[in-house]
């Protein structure tokens, strides 16, 4: 059985692969290493990314300067550096980085949804806050790989569901076999949507790299693939796990 | 002189299902546009005039006034969501075309940043959040 799901800010962090100069995070196959002089900022951050710590070389460096001034954050030209200036809250890196994983992982699409993965598939269900994201990777943690941004990766054969470290989440991916949008209901149901209609939903859902038009126009060409080759589904449910045969159940 | 039309630049566009979805990248908004809609789109390329357009209209006995008419309707549209940049002064007073088959614009939508996502469990730690509207 898979383990179940953990908050990754609770785990601790006294075994894993270390930096000399901080720490690094594989988020999505991105390898990000993390460098402070605050000792306090980098220890927290580091039990906060402590599932997704990599050893891997990084291509990013996520450099804090606590006495550069008042909180604010600035990208290098190639984005592969990144400067969180001032005596910022820990979690400063964690909005920073929701701010530009969208551009740095271009032609994926970051995705305001919860992950779901039954071994070989994987399962992307989007929704607003409060649209019940959560509640369902509180149902299924044994299948719930995080519960607020994923990333949809293009692959030559289809799409990957690609976890990501928000906010309660474990490392995984698998191919993506569909997409839903949530919906609180009485019962149980799914209706397939049409692919101009789940551009104009799934639009609602994605984090879009607004500032950089190559990125924008990447992840545009990801989604209008991926609502022609991936079904999506309106999701009604009601807090039951049996909702979890209606997500699995073969495509329509 | 023929009135010319261009497609605009620092757009994005591709037909799913039947339906043209175009994204404007400067004003961060998407569009839908009818299957009429996405056949003129793809007939003015990057540049067409307006008779152009409007001999692909259907030549239907006593309907070619009411077509011209819808078209013109649907370039106005176009024109005044920065899609398209023309010297014409389309007639802008036409009753919104509701024929299938004429041309329009089914939807636009603005694209946001964040899309929800939240940091509403961490409030205060930072402005990039509380600048998001669907929080």
């Amino acid at each position: 059985m898979a383990p179940a799901l953990q908050s990754s800010a609770a785990r601790t962090s006294s075994t894993s692969p270390a930096s000399p100069r901080g720490f690094k995070v594989n988020i999505s196959g991105l390898i990000l290493e993390v460098a402070s002089p605050d000792t306090d900022w980098l220890a927290w951050n580091k039990n906060r990314f402590s599932a997704f710590l990599s050893e891997e070389e990084a291509s990013i460096l996520v450099t804090h300067r606590p006495d550069a001034g008042e909180a604010a954050f600035s990208t290098s030209p190639s984005q592969q550096r990144i400067t969180l200036k001032g005596a910022c809250h820990p979690r400063f890196l964690d909005t920073v980085l929701i701010e530009v994983l969208p551009a740095l992982l271009e032609p994926s699409l970051v995705v305001h949804g919860t992950l779901l993965r039954d071994g070989s598939r994987a399962y992307l269900c989007c929704g607003q806050s409060g649209a019940g994201k959560s509640t369902l990777a509180a149902m299924l943690p044994e299948h719930a790989l995080c519960d607020e941004l994923a990333a949809i990766r293009p692959t030559d054969g289809g799409f990957e569901g690609v976890s990501l470290p928000y906010w309660v989440a474990r490392p995984g991916s698998a191919p993506l076999a569909s997409v839903f949008i949530l919906e609180h209901a009485t019962s149980h149901r799914r209706t397939r949507i049409a692919p101009g209609e789940a551009v104009r939903e799934l639009r609602r859902h994605i984090c879009w790299p607004t500032e950089n038009a190559n990125a924008m126009m990447a992840a545009f060409t990801t989604l209008t693939r991926l609502v022609q080759e991936v079904p999506v589904y309106r999701l009604g449910f009601r807090k039951d796990p049996g909702v979890w045969d209606v997500i699995t159940e073969p495509t329509q | 002189m023929e009135m010319q039309i261009t497609r605009a630049s620092g757009l994005a566009w591709r037909t799913v299902g039947g339906e043209t979805i175009v994204i404007h990248l400067a004003n961060k908004m998407m569009y839908g546009l009818n299957k009429p809609g996405g056949r003129i789109w793809e007939a003015i390329g990057d540049s067409t005039t307006f008779e152009n357009l409007v001999r692909l209209l259907p030549r239907e006995a006593g309907t070619e006034d009411i077509m011209r008419r819808s078209l013109e309707s649907f370039l106005a549209g176009l024109a005044r969501e920065g899609l398209i940049v023309t010297d014409a002064e389309f007639q802008q007073d036409v009753e919104e075309p509701v024929g299938p088959a004429d041309p329009r614009i089914t939807w636009r939508e603005e694209i946001r940043r964040f899309a929800g996502a939240s940091c509403a469990k961490y409030p205060g730690v930072s402005t990039i959040c509380s600048t998001n509207p669907e929080q």
